[in-house]
């Protein structure tokens, strides 16, 4: 084999192993610091939230693109993420950022629900949506939230603490 | 709460992963314990201790420590 060849076959492997995919099949999961991902996702669902409350006509599909699109994105944050899922081992400090990190994460979700439903009954009462404007808002927001459940919870251990490199 | 982890892991020439797999944690989190950015708990602190040989006060402080140098002179000056 030339050293072209197996130079390239190495930095195949090295780009394989940059996914996290080989640990993810193997069960151990490379868990990283994702911050600007999470912002990404968030933008995207928000925008996307915002142009479906201002435009609940024929444009909507925009704004549900644009949800769908965050939703997809910060359901990527558990798989890759800093936090370890429920069933992966984690010692006192990956315990602790794992709890406070969720309760950010559904405090915010809480939130976005509270003021989505009320703002939803309050349009559908002065009548400025229909019942099936409002039906079509309800759904966005609950992707909406979905996406805010995934992608807060990261956002916010990403951004608690500075990685730490194996030099350091 | 301040502590002396680097140091008495350099002079015990330990590797961050070696403390961490003798204290049952993940590497990462003798960093982040290091760098100040997370309180062990009790359970960690002794254990952390015991690795070391030393009592707990001597590698946590809730205070900071005096730096290595001021210490080295006052020594040399006390003897």
């Amino acid at each position: 084999m030339n050293d072209r060849r197996h130079r390239f076959l190495l930095w195949l492997d090295r780009s394989v192993e940059w996914t996290g995919i080989p640990s993810l099949a193997e069960g151990t999961p490379r868990r990283r610091h994702l911050r600007w991902l999470p912002l990404l996702a968030l933008l995207l669902a928000s925008i996307g939230l915002t142009w479906c409350a201002m435009h609940s006509g024929r444009d909507y599909w925009i704004g549900y693109s644009l949800i769908m699109a965050g939703f997809f994105i910060a359901n990527l944050m558990p798989i890759w993420g800093p936090l370890r899922r429920l069933n992966e081992r984690a010692d006192e400090y990956e315990r602790k950022q794992r709890r406070d990190s969720f309760m950010v994460g559904l405090a915010t979700t809480t939130a976005a629900g509270f003021a989505g439903i009320w703002l939803t009954v309050g349009l559908l009462a002065m009548q400025i949506w229909s019942a099936s404007a409002a039906q079509q808002e309800l759904m966005a927001l609950g992707f909406y939230m979905m996406a805010l459940f995934s992608a807060v919870p990261t956002l916010y251990a990403s951004w608690r603490t500075r990685p730490i490199t194996e030099e350091e | 709460m301040h502590n002396r982890i680097a140091i008495f892991r350099a002079e015990h020439g330990l590797s961050r992963r070696q403390l961490a797999e003798v204290v049952d944690v993940n590497p990462q989190t003798i960093g982040y314990l290091e760098r100040g950015d997370y309180k062990p708990s009790l359970e960690l602190a002794l254990k952390v201790a015991a690795v070391f040989d030393v009592p707990v006060e001597l590698i946590f402080s809730l205070t900071p420590f005096e730096a290595i140098g001021t210490t080295l002179r006052r020594t040399g000056i006390d003897q």
